[in-house]
């Protein structure tokens, strides 16, 4: 009974009390989630060396006599309409997607943490009115929103960014303003300020670092669907103009002969659905390590 | 609960003002002259000036804005730059297509999307419960583009048993393909919902205490958790609604089904700036107003709601 009750104590000890050590221990033991980190790890690797790994140029290696051809050994994913290399362009379109999920995220954070800290720490009256637009941007159908202000500012790929980071605020800043309320009550945060803390540092040193799981959790899952959405920009020609090899606009040409060239649909679609796959699992297991009361 | 929904639909005021006054607003900034688009380039600087005058683009942002929405008001939503037909009216004309993809999908979404929930949730653990989870994270992860295309592809132009695109005469065939898509497309989140609605409700101490009395499986599923669990599931229905009806416009492009959401894009490739504003507007108001039902059926389903 002795050397058990040791052992037990022995383990307690070596165990880490940080919970972020505990969650991280969590989400290395969930498969799914590996997987779905090895996943986006490909798909990083594959965007950053695109232009090592093409075999071909995406939009300067053009051969109309080649073009429609299936996939084949020199062409792994077959050639579009002009005679270039899909397998190229669906390389190159990772660049796009995966740049547009993390930036338009940052986007979603800047504006969300920044209104939602003002909205939840200072109350009253900024709070009124942050909320009061939030409730009207939540009125708004979100993929609607985004289309608006593509048309409004010109299509592009930076509009893209703003478009869909700017859709989300109000969600993010809901969340946040949730946290703040509750934790600047709190002991730690009465503390700072009787400390002679300004508001500026309770806010980003005390009550910011303390409300970060959910806003990571929502901000992985917001990259997927962020990813799905610039699909459907580019789909519908608001996203990054051509020649720009994006899956969406690949999509979107590619339609057109899809009776003698399905590949065309085939590859970049597959490519969309991998990559928004990924961050899914890795979304739910880190949602699963984080929250564990949230766990199904 | 009866202040509760007064206060409510009151909210609905400033809401569509605030939604309609940012809409004119970033439409008022789409590049390009309207005037010239319309006489085209060629035409004298008079001629222009008078499209201008006719259509008030001269005058100030909030006259604009206030004419437009008084006009709006009256369910005159004004005319196409392009073909000059009246929005209002191809609205109604569409809106019926619409109506008819969005509700077949519901149904799909509301069959496949809760049962497949339930089971799962259910046998939870088990290789149908893995098996489903699975099918839809792919489900939620493959875009509707691409699920329409590969579906359109594999029905219509592989094994030529369903039409590739367009309403032909209107027959319910037609239909199968794009509601099938739209249904299934939503029914996976709602399959995921339901199942961790279930789970949740499946771990409360009563669904313990109903098992420990030695109630049958069965009645423990089907009166004690499932009763529970329909709250969220029913909301989570009728936001379906509003989700579809403003959401079909990639499915309707796919399959040259002429909606709402086809018009809509339509007129935003040309730019057609009443049309945009008209349609905006009018599924803004829609998608609002399905918000507002399902509040109220929350508060209907769910009487711990404190309405204050």
């Amino acid at each position: 009974m002795e050397s058990t009750k040791e052992i037990m104590v022995e383990e307690k000890v070596k165990k880490s009390n940080n919970p972020w050590v505990i969650a991280m221990g969590r989400l290395r033991r969930d498969k799914s989630a590996m997987h779905g980190l090895y996943i986006i790890v490909f798909l990083t690797f594959i965007a950053v060396f695109a232009s090592f790994l093409s075999p071909y140029h995406p939009i300067n290696d053009f051969n109309l006599d080649r073009a429609f051809e299936g996939p084949s050994y020199q062409h792994w994913f077959g050639t579009d309409w002009m005679g270039r290399d899909v397998l190229s362009r669906v390389l190159y379109g990772s660049r796009i997607s995966l740049t547009v999920g993390l930036a338009s995220r940052l986007v979603t954070l800047s504006i969300g943490i920044t209104l939602g800290a003002i909205a939840g720490y200072f109350r009253g009256i900024p709070d009124m009115i942050i909320m009061r637009i939030a409730e009207i941007m939540d009125a708004f159908p979100n993929f609607l929103f985004a289309i608006a202000i593509s048309i409004a500012i010109g299509p592009g790929l930076y509009t893209v960014f703003f478009a869909l980071g700017f859709v989300g605020w109000s969600g993010m800043c809901r969340l946040i303003r949730g946290q703040v309320l509750a934790l600047r009550e709190m002991e730690f945060v009465e503390a700072a300020r009787s400390l002679g803390a300004s508001d500026t540092r309770i806010i980003f040193k005390e009550i910011l670092p303390n409300c970060m799981a959910p806003v990571i959790i929502s901000t992985t899952m917001g990259i997927s669907s962020a990813i799905m959405s610039e699909a459907a920009l580019s789909f519908l020609g608001l996203g990054a103009q051509p020649p720009t090899p994006t899956w969406g606009s690949m999509m979107n040409f590619g339609r057109q002969y899809i009776y003698n060239a399905p590949h065309l649909v085939i590859f970049p679609g597959i490519a969309i659905a991998l990559t928004v796959y990924g961050f899914n699992l890795f979304g739910d297991g880190l949602r699963d390590a984080l929250d564990p009361r949230m766990k199904d | 609960m009866l202040t509760y929904l007064t206060r409510r639909v009151l909210l609905l005021i400033p809401v569509m003002i605030g939604v309609s006054l940012i809409t004119f607003f970033l439409l008022y900034f789409v590049p390009g002259d309207v005037a010239t688009t319309i006489v085209g380039d060629r035409a004298s600087d008079e001629a222009i000036e008078k499209v201008r005058a006719e259509l008030g683009l001269d005058d100030p942002f909030h006259q604009r804005y206030i004419s437009y929405m008084s006009n709006a008001i009256r369910g005159d939503l004004g005319k196409s730059y392009i073909n000059h037909r009246r929005v209002a009216d191809e609205i109604k004309r569409r809106f019926p297509v619409t109506i008819k993809l969005a509700s077949l999908s519901f149904l799909i979404t509301v069959v496949v999307g809760t049962t497949v929930g339930i089971i799962s949730a259910v046998k939870q653990n088990t290789l149908l419960d893995r098996f489903v989870r699975s099918i839809t994270l792919i489900g939620v992860s493959t875009p509707v583009i691409f699920f329409g295309l590969l579906m359109m592809y594999i029905f219509g132009v592989w094994l030529k048993i369903l039409p590739v695109s367009g309403i032909g005469n209107g027959s319910f065939k037609y239909f199968i393909l794009p509601s099938t898509v739209l249904g299934l497309n939503s029914a996976v989140f709602n399959a995921r919902l339901t199942r961790s609605c279930m789970l949740e409700v499946i771990r409360q101490d009563y669904i313990r205490t109903a098992r420990s009395k030695g109630l049958s499986e069965r009645v423990v599923i089907y009166k004690h958790a499932l009763r529970n669990a329909m709250i969220p599931i029913i909301t989570n229905m009728i936001m379906t609604i509003g989700l579809l009806l403003v959401g079909s416009a990639l499915t309707e492009i796919v399959f040259s089904l002429p909606g709402i959401g086809s018009y809509t894009m339509q007129a935003v490739f040309a730019r057609d700036i009443p049309v945009v504003m008209g349609c905006f507007l009018f599924q803004a108001f829609i998608f609002v107003f399905a918000n507002l039902f399902v509040d109220i059926a929350y508060a209907i389903v769910n009487p711990r709601i404190k309405f204050n």
